[in-house]
């Protein structure tokens, strides 16, 4: 670097500083308010408050500080120096200005963020718009297959006004009043009025005869029981010669005397064997030539003649007695097979008699209640009402001819009752479904209606809708909106620079070993003046919360706690190590300026940063280096330090400038400068 | 308007008609067939230029070389377009000196609510035509059919709804469009 030239905005304008490319190391002394900031100021924003110059090949003047890219991490103020740190990754983030880049990569997307979010232009059209065309869509999903027209509404309309004997004005112009009217035109059911009132009534009239005819006639099953019954009598009077005079019971009863009689008489055979048997065995034991009366016809006689008599006898019954006997015997049984027969007639007689008793009896019941449910009312189907009257005559004759017990007759007008009972019911079905088939079309014409009229009302509501899309605003936006997208996509692809930019420059400052073994020279040499400070060792490592990257040889003591000088020298070592990698990385640092780095410190800790920057060699930091300063003291042991490093020291003191607040009064007062050649060993 | 420019008189369909048109692109993208939109919308504007007195009679051509419709001494090329400009590349000179007049009616497809326009095409057929808020000088808007084919697109759309919009096929769209117009 050549020299500098202050630019009119500098508050020490004008003012220039020369032939610095022999000097390596530069120091700016001078009293507060004598302009060091401000001829420094150059390095650190280039323009109007100045410009640094270098020389090229040919010893021409050439800008430096507009090509120079890492300027601010060049420029070492003193409150940067005095930013509280807590570990070595602090320092070296600051000292590497990743933060500032990263705070700018962190403000760019929120700009973006912000831009994204704003969606460019908002649209005009009405919210209610889009909610409308989804009804309506859905209305006309349901008119499916009709021509969704209001000419066809209002023919439905007529139509079915004609059918309720109404006027329909149609959907023009009031479609609200013409949807409000739709209910009135609902077709009416027309069916046979009274019909389905009695519907129940004839159904179990007809029921119940068609039960009979399925499951048998009472009157019959009776009448065929009593003909059998009365078969069975005259049969057996005629078998037994019995009178069937009394019936049943008194056929019973003869036939239970003839039995008896018969029991009776086999009884009394039984006994005179008996007393033959006892005869012969009495006479037996007696003389035959004595006289004894004959047993039978007691004349008195020989018993020998007697024994004879008596065993012819006995020989003539023993067969023909038998035989008489047997015959007697089967008679019982014949009798007893006659009384069940007549007693089995006889039950089924009265089953039957019971049974039909029953019937007529419920026969009586169902007529009644139908007639008094047959009653026609006022509005009723005339045709119906002269149906029901007949039906109610015959009815009524019914229930006088047979109060009693039912018979075949009963039955034969019961059914004639109920076939009249059918051909009402079924007459009125054929009307009401004749009425059905009329009325059905009329049914859905009318869904139809009600369909077609709810769609052509939300049609007219959505139509209503004021809204028309200004086409040339439209592509003005789309424009803006385009034009937006585009910076959207440079801001963030510069945000994304940054944020890569600060990781960049975070990881070479601070992941090589270079760097770190420099910080620790660096820190090193502050033995004398501060062991503790000269006792922090880097940790590299990043296994652990608790693991700073500087930490002290107490491993007890995870968190620095550095006074405001330690943290001068922490941040100066930080600061000088990311330089010194830049330097020599050749990232086109081509000095390093610190402005007053000896602020906030005491006496000892001054001397010890004179110390420590004095001895920076080229070859640690190897490009030029500007300390400004208003301590006489601190400068010469700077400069004392730095020749004996090997530097070629200038120093430059300045005196006050001129104030008085007139611009051409402004100037840099250079009072002397002095140059020091390098001291070697 | 500057710059050889003039204002174009685009116009809206009734918003139930662009609902329904809506749905019928929403209908052809799910099929994977957003192409098929043009030629529902052609059969449609067939229809309705039908409706039109001036146009009665007219008929959907589906040939290539000949334009969409055609009504005697009148040729209508029907676009669905989403853009601003159109090419007109490819035989449209040839075709278009076949006919005394000939129309391009197009339907601005990336504006909502679509946008209805109707372009006198010259003798001399552009190579580019813009559709959006302004027309070229050279180009007229034929501003009565606009008005009228707006008008009665928007009635036959409205009339056949949801059965044309949810159909399978144009050729489907078609057959709905001529059962329930008939007349």
């Amino acid at each position: 670097m050549a020299k500098v030239v202050l630019g009119k905005d500098n508050p020490v304008f004008p003012g220039t500083l020369t032939d610095l490319q022999d000097a390596d190391f530069i120091i700016i002394l001078g009293p507060n308010g004598s302009g060091k900031t401000s001829l420094l100021s150059p390095f650190r924003k280039p323009g109007s408050m100045g410009r640094v110059y270098g020389l090229d090949a040919d010893h021409r003047a050439e800008e430096l500080t507009s090509s120079t890219q890492y300027q601010s991490l060049a420029f070492i103020a003193s409150q940067a120096l005095m930013e509280k740190v807590q570990n070595l990754r602090d320092a070296i983030a600051l000292a590497s200005n990743s933060p500032r880049v990263q705070q700018e990569s962190t403000v760019l997307q929120l700009c973006v963020r912000q831009l994204e979010s704003s969606g460019g232009p908002q649209s005009d059209e009405p919210p209610i718009l889009r909610q409308l065309q989804r009804t309506y869509l859905d209305l006309d999903a349901r008119c499916g297959g009709i021509r969704r027209t209001t000419e066809t509404y209002n023919a439905l309309g007529r139509k079915l006004a004609s059918a309720c004997g109404r006027h329909w004005n149609g959907f023009e112009p009031r479609p609200d009043l013409a949807v409000s009217l739709e209910a009135s035109l609902v077709p009416a059911f027309a069916g046979v009025r009274g019909f389905q009132e009695c519907a129940v009534s004839l159904q179990r009239l007809i029921g119940f005869a068609r039960d009979t005819d399925t499951f048998g006639s009472p009157a019959q099953r009776l009448r065929s029981a009593h003909e059998q019954l009365a078969r069975a009598v005259d049969e057996l009077c005629t078998r037994y010669r019995l009178t069937s005079a009394g019936g049943c019971p008194a056929v019973v009863s003869q036939l239970e005397h003839q039995k008896q009689v018969t029991q009776e008489l086999i009884d009394a055979k039984d006994r005179l064997s008996a007393c033959r048997r006892a005869a012969l065995k009495y006479l037996a034991g007696i003389s035959q030539e004595s006289r004894a009366p004959c047993p039978v016809c007691e004349q008195d006689m020989h018993v020998s003649q007697v024994l004879t008599r008596l065993s012819e006898q006995g020989q003539h019954e023993g067969s023909g007695a038998d035989q008489e006997t047997a015959g007697l015997r089967a008679l019982i049984v014949e009798i007893d097979r006659s009384l069940h027969l007549l007693q089995s007639r006889s039950a089924d007689h009265a089953r039957c008699l019971q049974n039909a008793l029953e019937h007529s009896e419920k026969s009586k019941q169902i007529l009644q209640s139908v007639l008094s449910r047959l009653t026609p009312a006022d509005g009723w189907d005339p045709w119906f009402c002269d149906a029901l009257a007949d039906l109610r005559v015959e009815i009524e004759r019914w229930l006088v001819a047979h109060s009693d017990a039912t018979t075949a007759e009963a039955e034969r007008q019961f059914g004639q009752i109920a076939t009249l009972a059918g051909g009402i019911d079924d007459e009125g079905q054929l009307r009401e479904r004749r009425l059905r088939n009329d009325h059905e079309p009329l049914l859905r014409d009318f869904d139809q209606f009600q369909r077609l009229g709810c769609l052509l009302r939300a049609r007219h509501e959505l139509n209503a809708v004021v809204y028309r899309l200004d086409v040339g605003r439209h592509e003005a936006d789309l424009r803006r909106r385009q034009q937006l997208a585009r910076w959207t996509q440079l801001i963030a692809r510069m945000a994304e620079e940054r944020r890569v930019q600060a990781e960049t420059d975070r990881s070479q400052a601070l992941d090589t070993p270079e760097a770190q073994g420099a910080f620790q020279r660096l820190v090193t040499r502050f033995e004398e003046v501060d062991p503790w400070l000269a006792g922090l060792r880097y940790d590299g490592s990043e296994d652990g919360r608790k693991n700073p990257y500087l930490r002290s040889v107490d491993p007890g003591e995870s968190v620095l706690k550095l006074s405001e000088g330690q943290t001068v020298v922490v941040n100066l070592g930080a600061a000088l190590t990311v330089a010194g990698v830049l330097a020599r990385a050749g990232s086109g640092v081509p000095w390093v300026v610190l402005d007053e780095p000896t602020n906030a410190l005491d006496q000892t800790s001054s001397n010890a940063v004179a110390e420590y920057l004095g001895s920076v060699t080229m070859r640690e930091l190897p490009c030029q280096i500007f300390v400004s300063t208003f301590d006489e003291g601190f400068a010469i042991r700077l400069r004392e330090r730095a020749t004996r490093a090997g530097r070629t020291v200038r120093l430059v003191r300045l005196n006050y400038h001129e104030r008085g607040g007139i611009p051409s009064e402004r100037r840099l007062r250079i009072a002397g400068i002095e140059t020091y050649p390098p001291q070697h060993p | 308007m500057s710059d050889g420019l003039k204002e174009s008189t685009m116009i809206q369909l009734s918003h139930a008609a662009d609902a329904l048109l809506d749905r019928c692109l929403a209908c052809c993208n799910e099929r994977h067939a957003p192409q098929s939109f043009g030629s529902f919308f052609q059969h449609a504007v067939a229809q309705a230029l039908g409706c039109i007195d001036r146009y009665r009679g007219c008929y959907a051509n589906p040939g290539a070389g000949q334009p969409d419709v055609i009504a005697g001494d009148t040729g209508f090329e029907v676009k669905t377009h989403m853009g601003v400009s159109i090419e007109l590349t490819g035989n449209y000179a040839a075709i278009r000196s076949q006919y005394a007049r000939f129309r391009l009616i197009f339907l601005r497809t990336d504006l909502r609510p679509f946008q209805l326009g109707v372009l006198e095409v010259p003798a001399t057929v552009p190579r580019r035509i813009n559709l959006g808020a302004t027309v070229a000088e050279g180009l007229t808007v034929d501003a009565d059919l606009e008005m009228q084919l707006g008008n009665e697109l928007s009635a036959t759309l409205e009339a056949v709804g949801t059965d044309w919009s949810d159909a399978q096929s144009p050729d489907q769209a078609r057959e709905v469009l001529q059962h329930l117009l008939r007349r």
